[in-house]
């Protein structure tokens, strides 16, 4: 009995042993890399990208449920604050070179521009925050994104706390 | 101990010669106090070999138990082994495929789960203002954190990432 397992675990261990020694796959080469020329970009010329605006402050524990699963706001510096409410939650619909903006609790204003729709679907986005009372708006950070991707600007005073502004690229 | 005492030995036990035997007869006959020691040493013996019996019995009712109980722990242990083995060559037979198929495999940390790669921050201009860019954790996405010097009624409040 016990030879007749052993020989069918060496018999299981095979696929493992012939697998190590076969030859690897190459990954598929990165349409950037490739000799071929670009695809042309898809049809869709339009993003939305969803802005979340959170408060957090050091008041009592507690996490806004609206604001969803967000395993960051435990970790690095945002640990440091033990309340997170959710201000507000927008979707902007942006088209290539359009932009929007977005009224900030604090005063400010945030525009978020569309630069352009790349090849493999993703989106290079502008964001700006205008400075205290001031109307121009200077480029903050350009960022590529794909859908279901996000990014986060944070660290402005507000209200004995910050704002945290969530950026995600829904489609 | 004594000659006769031998000679009573060897002639119980049979240890004897024939004519040996036939003397010690002929003495045994002749005197009654070695018929007197013989019919002693016989009953003594008897008396041995009665509690011996007894004993062995007792034994018997006492070691065969255990004996069945070491023979029970044997075949247990040997028939663990024989599903451990089991155990071992089906998960060997089902790894290869676990690979193929998500169900099969070990649940990921939440964190994995949601964690999709994250966007990339090409361009940073903060001006004049202090801005790091870092990940968090075991977090893809980036972030960008703002010193803000603008005026807040907490003056106690952290700028910075620390």
């Amino acid at each position: 009995m016990r030879r007749l397992l052993f020989v069918l675990a060496l018999g299981a261990a095979w696929p493992f042993a012939s697998s190590a020694s076969a030859k690897p796959k190459l990954a598929p080469a990165p349409a950037a890399l490739s000799a071929k020329p670009s695809e042309a970009p898809p049809d869709k010329l339009e993003t939305v990208v969803e802005v979340s605006v959170l408060h957090a402050t050091h008041e009592q524990k507690d996490v806004d449920p609206r604001i969803g699963n967000m395993p960051e706001l435990g970790q690095g510096p945002f640990a440091k604050y033990s309340s997170y409410q959710l201000l507000s939650r927008s979707q902007l619909k942006l088209s290539r070179g359009g932009k929007r903006q977005l009224k900030l609790p604090n005063g400010r204003a945030l525009q978020t521009r569309l630069e352009d729709i790349l090849p493999d679907g993703s989106s290079r986005l502008v964001a700006s925050i205008n400075r205290p009372d001031a109307s121009d708006f200077l480029p903050l950070l350009e960022v590529k994104a794909r859908p279901g991707q996000a990014f986060i600007v944070a660290g402005q005073s507000y209200k004995h706390g910050i704002l945290v502004l969530v950026f995600k690229v829904l489609r | 101990m004594k000659p006769q005492t031998k000679r009573l030995l060897r002639y119980l036990d049979r240890e004897m010669t024939a004519e040996e035997a036939e003397a010690f007869e002929k003495n045994l006959a002749e005197s009654p106090e070695l018929a007197r020691e013989l019919y002693e040493m016989q009953r003594v013996g008897a008396m041995v070999r009665a509690f011996a019996a007894a004993a062995e019995a007792r034994a018997g009712s006492l070691v065969e138990p255990t004996l069945l109980r070491v023979k029970d722990a044997e075949r247990k242990r040997s028939r663990q082994a024989t599903v451990g083995y089991a155990l071992a060559a089906a998960l060997l037979i089902v790894l290869p495929w676990s690979r193929h198929a998500p169900e099969l495999s070990l649940p990921r940390p939440p964190s994995e789960l949601i964690a999709a790669p994250g966007a990339a921050i090409e361009r940073l201009d903060a001006a004049d203002t202090r801005a790091q860019v870092f990940v968090v954790g075991s977090s893809s996405t980036p972030v960008v954190w703002l010193a803000d010097d603008a005026p807040d009624d907490d003056a106690s409040e952290q700028q910075g990432p620390g």
